[in-house]
């Protein structure tokens, strides 16, 4: 069942290890999400929906250094907190910014390039990032939440306390543990049926791509970025991880690294699906469309420098 | 009845979830999938997963949930199912190791990758009964990166182990996957080997896994570029190793 330029025990061997790689980040969002709302206290809500567009966009990226988690765990929080009532540009800008910002990945990228001036490195891609995360947050915070979001999941009505002769069925604190108990169950189930599409898709991609097939691509100065985005969007590599990765492709030069190191984490064929848990199918592509043009542009610019 | 259904359904994937990533630290398959780093959250996801089924399941209404059309509920259904099979037969059916055409696709500069590990406190390397050093394919492609490395191992014997890869004139390849972070990042480390006309090599499939022992030695084939070279004394099958992968 093997084609020469793909083997299937290669494809599940990726798939499998994507999957559990994914898994327990996405566990680690989903409690985190069961916390925000069990534990989150409303006051700090509403000091949320009190920042203003500036304020709140400047508060989820903050978030994204305070409260690490990957892409995959990112989501089913910023699902929580919309449903909490957080807006959308401030959820939104901690759902980008948690994968890029995040300590792990800033110590994966000090370390994949310890020997190449590290520091350098990790402040352009946190700026060049930082760019392109307030960039997408500015657009967001413009649209219409009603036209970006897909409808999210209805919370449970409200289950009676008191039975029809009187008695206390079940206390307010076990109706609001099973509460969340169900919703972060479905987050965490939905969120998951994504993740699954996404990593057969990077896994397809990651065994059936030669990448001795980019190398001439990668030199240049104008496609190599191109090539970079792509790679990184189709191998779909956890942003804690993804500097080792380019790390050990020295034909890429640092404007094309830059460019895979910047839009991987944002935007990857694992996140198309994922996102779509979310966003409309068309908002997705937008947020594509964004981030591939952005990252592109911000590395050209560099390269110019 | 799907009413009914969904949270039984529910907390079957969650346990069918839990339990595939308990097996797969209890059978030692996590090893083959994940850097060792990320294992213990595989082990704390899976009694996790198993613990919110015994919750989930505690706590449903024995309606069911309700507040969702029948339609939703089903698709649910169908989406649960599905993903607790996605997950559970893509586990079981990995195999341990790469085959030869990853080895192909993955193509990367050896230098480049051992970066990741160069600074890395590596232990001091033990020899053999007969006297060869006990090596990795990494220890001989990161002593081709300093000179004095190379001083210190150039002519030594040396024995180590990998996947088999044949080639055409006495030449062929023993290969070993470096995982940084998950088996679909994982790189190939190859190292050279030649073996002289005289040698016996016994048969052992393509990317089976194999022992050399062997004089190693660093030639600059390519001007400014030495890569270990090692000239076989003795290859031979070997079972499957329990770690089948450098971390």
């Amino acid at each position: 069942m093997n084609a020469p330029w793909f083997s299937f025990p290669d494809f599940f061997l990726s798939f499998a290890a994507l999957l559990l790689e994914g898994i327990p980040f996405l566990l680690l969002g989903a409690l985190g999400s069961a916390a925000v709302d069990l534990f989150l206290p409303e006051a700090w809500l509403r000091r949320l929906l009190g920042l203003g567009r500036g304020g709140g966009i400047a508060a989820g990226y903050l978030a994204g250094f305070l409260f690490p988690i990957c892409e995959c765990g990112a989501l089913p929080i910023v699902m929580r907190l919309l449903r909490k009532g957080v807006p959308l540009p401030v959820a939104a800008t901690y759902l980008f910014a948690a994968p890029l910002l995040n300590p792990f990945s800033i110590a994966s990228t000090w370390f994949a390039f310890r020997s190449q001036n590290p520091w350098l490195w990790v402040v352009l891609r946190l700026f060049l990032g930082s760019l392109l995360i307030l960039s997408l947050s500015l657009w967001i915070s413009r649209r219409d939440t009603r036209e970006i979001l897909r409808p999210l999941m209805e919370e449970p009505p409200a289950a009676p306390i008191f039975s029809a002769g009187g008695e206390v069925m079940e206390t307010p604190w076990r109706r609001r543990l099973r509460r969340t108990v169900r919703s972060v169950t479905d987050d965490f189930l939905a969120v998951l049926f994504f993740l699954v599409i996404g990593a057969a898709v990077a896994a397809f991609l990651n065994t059936s791509i030669n990448r001795g097939w980019i190398n001439a691509l990668a030199q240049h100065a104008l496609f190599g970025p191109v090539v970079a985005v792509g790679l990184a969007q189709t191998l779909s590599i956890c942003s804690t991880t993804d500097a080792f990765i380019i790390a050990a492709l020295p034909q890429f030069p640092m404007a094309a690294a830059l460019a895979f190191l910047i839009a991987g984490p944002l935007f990857d064929l694992k996140l198309f699906w994922i996102y779509q848990a979310l966003f409309t199918r068309f908002t997705v592509l937008q947020i594509w469309l964004r981030v591939t043009a952005g990252a592109l542009l911000l590395c050209w610019l560099y390269s110019l420098l | 009845m799907p009413v009914r259904l969904q949270p039984l359904v529910e907390a079957l994937a969650l346990g069918t979830l839990g339990a595939t990533l308990l097996h797969t630290v209890v059978s030692g398959q996590v090893k083959t999938l994940l850097h060792p780093m990320l294992q213990p959250l595989v082990a704390g996801g899976g009694v996790a997963l198993l613990l919110a089924a015994v919750l989930h399941a505690s706590l449903a209404s024995p309606l069911g949930w309700s507040g969702a059309g029948v339609g939703r509920i089903g698709w649910k259904i169908a989406r649960d199912f599905l993903v607790a099979l996605a997950v559970a037969g893509a586990v079981a059916v990995a195999p341990g190791s790469f085959s030869s055409l990853a080895l192909a696709n993955r193509v990367a500069d050896p230098s480049a990758v051992l970066k990741k590990v160069e600074n890395d406190q590596a232990p001091p390397l033990q020899t053999d009964a007969s006297g060869a050093l006990k090596v990795e394919t990494v220890d001989l492609l990161m002593a081709a990166e300093h000179p004095d490395t190379i001083q210190q191992m150039d002519g030594h014997r040396v024995r180590f182990i990998g996947q088999y890869l044949p080639g055409d004139a006495g030449n062929l390849k023993i290969v070993r996957f470096l995982m940084f972070c998950c088996a679909a990042d994982a790189q190939p480390v190859s190292v050279g080997i030649k073996t002289p006309a005289t040698l016996i090599i016994p048969s052992i499939d393509k990317m089976g896994w194999a022992e050399v022992a062997g004089t190693v030695h660093f030639p600059e084939d390519v001007p400014g570029k030495r890569l270990p070279v090692v000239t076989a004394e003795e290859i031979k099958p070997i079972p499957e190793p329990s770690d089948k992968y450098i971390y």
